[in-house]
């Protein structure tokens, strides 16, 4: 199973990426918890703990066997709801929703890691190449499913920001596997048709969270606080920060959830826009490279697994800053390697060894087929 | 698998990619001088701590007011469980009511004053209680030690040290100094996270008045007790060195001019010798009399007839006091028995505009510029608003109002021989050139005028005259007795029930060092002057020339005090 022609074939710039990325968000997490001199925050201890279990989970999905992964795709996809039912009956509650379960010394956050096997799953059944290319309503019926039971149970955590990124991953698949454009246009009156209904079921704190983020001023010590914040924090940066430390929103406790969702805003405020430039650039060529990893990708399941972890990526980094910079309402969206939470570190490492491991099977099929 | 589709993924993520960096670049670049500034705003603030007050001092250097550490109390009524039982325990040590202290506590919010002001021993009383939610704050505080006798004039500070009344309103620029300046910075949680000091405070100044604590007590002792001995609504008394326009005491007691209603009560920090205005009767007669002097309408030996007693001017019959009915007068007769209708047919061929003229220039209708805030003008018509009766009403005294320091300063005037000064209360040529300017002193009167009437005024102090009860053991007294009857405003007339009794004088007459003038309000029956003031005048004079230190006589002293010796105090005087 692990020949060395594989071995020989990892992706080294992917590779180089995330570490720069991991690396960047260590840093990150230290300005964002450190104090000059002081010895290393707890939250920092437990990070590294969670890289390295990280690291280790890449490894090992980068190098499952690839049809076994395949086919193992529905039990994945199983585990995964079964964890997501419990959560619903023993899950710990945090912040208002509830979305965690207590694994002795961490806590898991099923939503996350459960983004991956609806991955797999979707990639599966549409990879089955019955369509050929083209999905009509009939044909969506299956992947709309297949998103439709983890996501009904996520937003009864209730986690919004994941579901739609549930919906999101989903879209991108389906709209590479092949569905009819007419479809695709026929997604706006349907949109537009469904938004008041969906409004009704939000909860309160989702429909204030919206309004704050559609007029923060109107609020600016309740729930439009949190961006309002944030965009001093990021604004005051200027171009290249105020220094390790030296932000005075983060150190002076302005700035809310500072090491998780928020962090994006403290390394703006440190480290300014040059500092911002250089993450959102290693995102995006992550990003790129694994789009590139899909098109060259001659199996279907393996490049729509691509596709679904690359733009789950996309839709992480687009989303987190979209919210910090006042861009979108504020869902509660990590930014992949730099926020504080080992399930999204995890989840993250992960499918990055996924596209390492559809990135090594191009050749497996070079090689059958030559 | 579509590749152009994978493609199109590709040109949307980064359009947005493109997009999310447009924000950061607003943000951070275009924005970033607004959002740097609020992030200054929300997290520093400037605040000032007041600058410990000047203390107000006597010509002696005697502390009027001071300023020390004072303790406020206050409660965060959200920490506060038992607020019940708080309360009552609280009630006993901060001296309040319990009931209010619970209604305190009731209030919404975490932040409410429960007393303030109060001595700082009271802290530790508080803190020994060991009650949560009630905690103590140094603040400063001032601190009035001579009490009732200065109170008028000191004024009054406010709880949060603004100046409110009085002397601690007109001298506040000197003071107050220069409060120190302090940065706070603060956390997300509003918690101070440094406090760093910008401007050091400058401590204000002291004051120094030319009141003397020991003449003030006595005028206000001797005040207080003829007003109380005459069950007079109140009155008011001052001393004046004539040589300068100093004040040695300025005085007031009860409510002098209210009608009674609540509204009119009158306000116990601000000075009623400065704010009260009335009609002085007879002892304004002398300045009609100096007019007739300087213009030479008259000498001391002008005989004029008293009409046994009544004379009809105009519509208006004017009367001698009951039971004078005199015959012929000499000018020098009418002042000494304050004939009524001498004064008026004495003044019957001197032209409304030169009397009016004359009296403006003396201070009549003007403020006298003393160093007080809310000094009045008085009341005094012009000629052409004047009937037929004015001038007559003008010459003994009616038709005008004033205070007690515009006769003062023009008595002061007669006595240094005819130099108006300025009333005034600071001894601090510094403080009075910047803070608040005086009048310069002018000459109002020729010293023929000033002798010739000062001498005429030492007979009314005379068994002759109307004020016996004036006279001063061993010296020489001239002044003047005032009985003014004081208009109804709801009948229209004048009352015959209200009088302003008065009596000023000068002492000792042949070269004097005090001029006194005082004026009760409302004082039992007919109320003459020479019987009510005149007493209290007599009093204040001779305890006032006794600590002075000056002899009775004319001749030449024996106890001369070394400049530089600080008097008696009043403590050890009567030892």
């Amino acid at each position: 199973m692990l020949d060395r022609r594989r071995l020989a074939n990892i992706d080294y710039w992917l590779l180089f990426l995330v570490a720069g990325l991991i690396g960047l968000g260590l840093g990150a997490l230290y300005a964002a918890t450190g104090e000059p001199g002081a010895p290393l925050a707890a939250t920092f201890r437990h990070q590294l703990w969670w890289v390295g279990i990280g690291v280790v989970a890449m490894a090992a999905v980068a190098l499952l066997d690839f049809d076994k992964l395949q086919l193992s795709a529905y039990l994945f996809y199983g585990a995964a709801l079964i964890l997501l039912l419990l959560v619903l009956f023993i899950g710990h509650t945090g912040q208002g929703a509830q979305r965690w379960i207590n694994l002795g010394p961490f806590r898991l956050q099923p939503s996350e890691v459960s983004k991956l096997a609806v991955i797999l799953a979707m990639a599966r059944f549409l990879a089955k190449g019955r369509f050929a290319g083209s999905l009509g309503l009939r044909e969506v019926i299956g992947p709309v499913a297949i998103l439709a039971l983890p996501l009904l149970l996520i937003l009864q955590q209730p986690d919004l920001g994941t579901s739609l990124m549930f919906l999101f991953v989903g879209g991108a698949m389906v709209f590479c596997a092949g569905l009819q454009l007419w479809l695709i246009a026929s997604l706006f009156p349907v949109t537009v048709f469904l938004a008041p209904i969906l409004w009704h079921g939000l909860e309160e704190y989702q429909k204030r969270r919206i309004v704050a983020f559609l007029k923060p001023e109107l609020d600016p010590f309740g729930s439009g606080y949190h961006v309002i914040q944030s965009k001093i924090a990021i604004g005051s940066g200027g171009l290249w920060g105020k220094g390790l430390f030296a932000g005075t929103q983060s150190e002076l406790h302005f700035l809310p959830e500072q090491h998780t969702d928020f962090i994006f805003s403290v390394v703006a405020e440190q480290f300014g826009f040059a500092g911002c430039a250089l993450l959102l650039l290693l995102f995006a060529l992550l990003i790129l490279r694994g789009l590139e990893i899909a098109y060259q990708t001659e199996d279907s399941f393996g490049a729509l697994v691509a596709v679904g972890v690359t733009t789950m990526f996309a839709l992480y980094v687009l989303v987190n800053v979209g919210m910090t910079t006042g861009l979108l309402p504020v869902v509660g969206v990590p930014l992949p390697f730099v926020s504080y939470g080992g399930s999204a570190m995890l989840t993250m490492c992960a499918g990055v060894g996924l596209l390492l491991n559809v990135r090594m099977q191009r050749f497996r099929f070079q090689a059958k087929q030559g | 698998m579509s590749r152009l589709r994978l493609l199109f993924l590709a040109v949307v993520g980064v359009v947005l990619f493109g997009g999310v960096a447009a924000r950061l670049v607003y943000l951070q670049v275009i924005d970033h001088d607004r959002l740097a500034a609020r992030v200054k705003r929300q997290q520093e603030e400037q605040i000032t701590i007041d600058a410990p007050r000047g203390r107000i001092l006597d010509r002696h250097g005697v502390v009027i007011a001071e300023s020390a550490e004072a303790v406020g109390v206050y409660a965060n009524p959200r920490e506060v469980a038992a607020k019940g039982a708080t309360a009552r325990r609280l009630a006993p040590v901060l001296n309040r009511p319990v009931r209010r202290i619970a209604r305190c506590l009731n209030r919404r919010g975490s932040f409410v004053w429960l007393a303030r002001r109060l001595p700082a021993t009271v802290q530790t009383a508080v803190e020994s209680l060991h009650l949560p939610g009630i905690h103590c704050i140094r603040e400063p505080g001032r601190y009035y030690p001579l009490g009732e006798t200065f109170r008028s004039v000191a004024g009054l500070v406010g709880v949060d040290g603004q100046e409110l009344e009085g002397l601690e309103v007109a001298y506040d620029d000197l003071l107050r100094g220069e409060p120190g300046l302090y940065l706070r910075r603060r956390d997300g949680n509003n918690q101070a996270v440094e406090i760093r000091l910008l401007r050091a405070a400058r401590p204000g100044a002291n004051l120094h008045l030319t009141l003397d604590e020991v003449v003030q007590h006595i005028a206000h002792t001797a005040l207080a007790d003829g007003i109380e001995a005459n069950g007079a609504r109140g009155g008011v008394a001052v001393v004046l060195d004539p040589r300068n326009g100093e004040l040695l005491a300025m005085v007031d007691s009860g409510a002098p001019g209210s009608t009674g209603r609540r509204a009119d009560a009158g306000r116990p920090y601000r000075s009623n010798v400065v704010t009260w205005t009335y009609e002085p009767g007879s002892i304004f007669k002398p300045l009609v009399a100096a007019a007739l002097l300087e213009e030479g309408r008259a000498v001391p030996d002008t005989l004029v007839y008293g009409e046994g007693g009544s004379y009809r001017v105009a519509d208006r019959i004017f009367h001698d006091a009951a039971g004078d009915h005199f015959g012929w007068l000499s000018f020098a007769q009418v002042l000494q028995r304050s004939s009524n209708i001498g004064m008026i047919k004495l003044t019957a061929d001197l032209p409304s505009t030169t009397l009016y003229e004359r009296l403006r220039a003396w201070g009549i209708g003007k403020r006298t510029g003393i160093d007080y805030p809310g000094e009045p003008i008085g009341t005094f018509r012009p000629p052409k608003r004047w009937s037929g009766v004015s001038r007559a009403s003008v010459s003994i005294g009616q038709e005008l109002r004033v205070t007690a320091l515009q006769i003062a300063a023009f008595y002061g005037a007669l006595a240094n021989g005819g130099t108006l000064y300025p009333p005034h209360l600071t001894h601090d040529d510094v403080a009075a050139r910047t803070v608040r300017p005086l009048p310069s002193p002018r000459r109002i009167l020729s010293e023929k005028t000033c002798r010739t009437l000062v001498r005429i005024l030492e007979g009314v102090t005379t068994p002759k005259g109307t004020a016996p009860k004036a006279a001063v053991e061993g010296f020489s007294v001239a002044g003047k007795t005032g009985t003014a009857q004081q208009w109804d405003t709801r009948h229209h007339c004048y009352s015959r029930t209200r009088f302003v009794s008065s009596f000023v004088g000068m002492v000792p007459a042949k070269r004097p060092r005090i001029v006194c003038i005082v004026s009760l309000d409302g004082a039992r029956g007919r109320a003459y002057g020479g019987q009510v003031a005149a007493p209290i005048f007599r009093e204040i004079a001779t305890r006032t020339l006794r600590y002075l230190g000056i002899q009775p006589g004319d001749g030449p002293r024996l106890l001369q005090v070394a400049a530089a010796d600080r008097p008696p105090r009043l403590a050890e005087l009567s030892q």
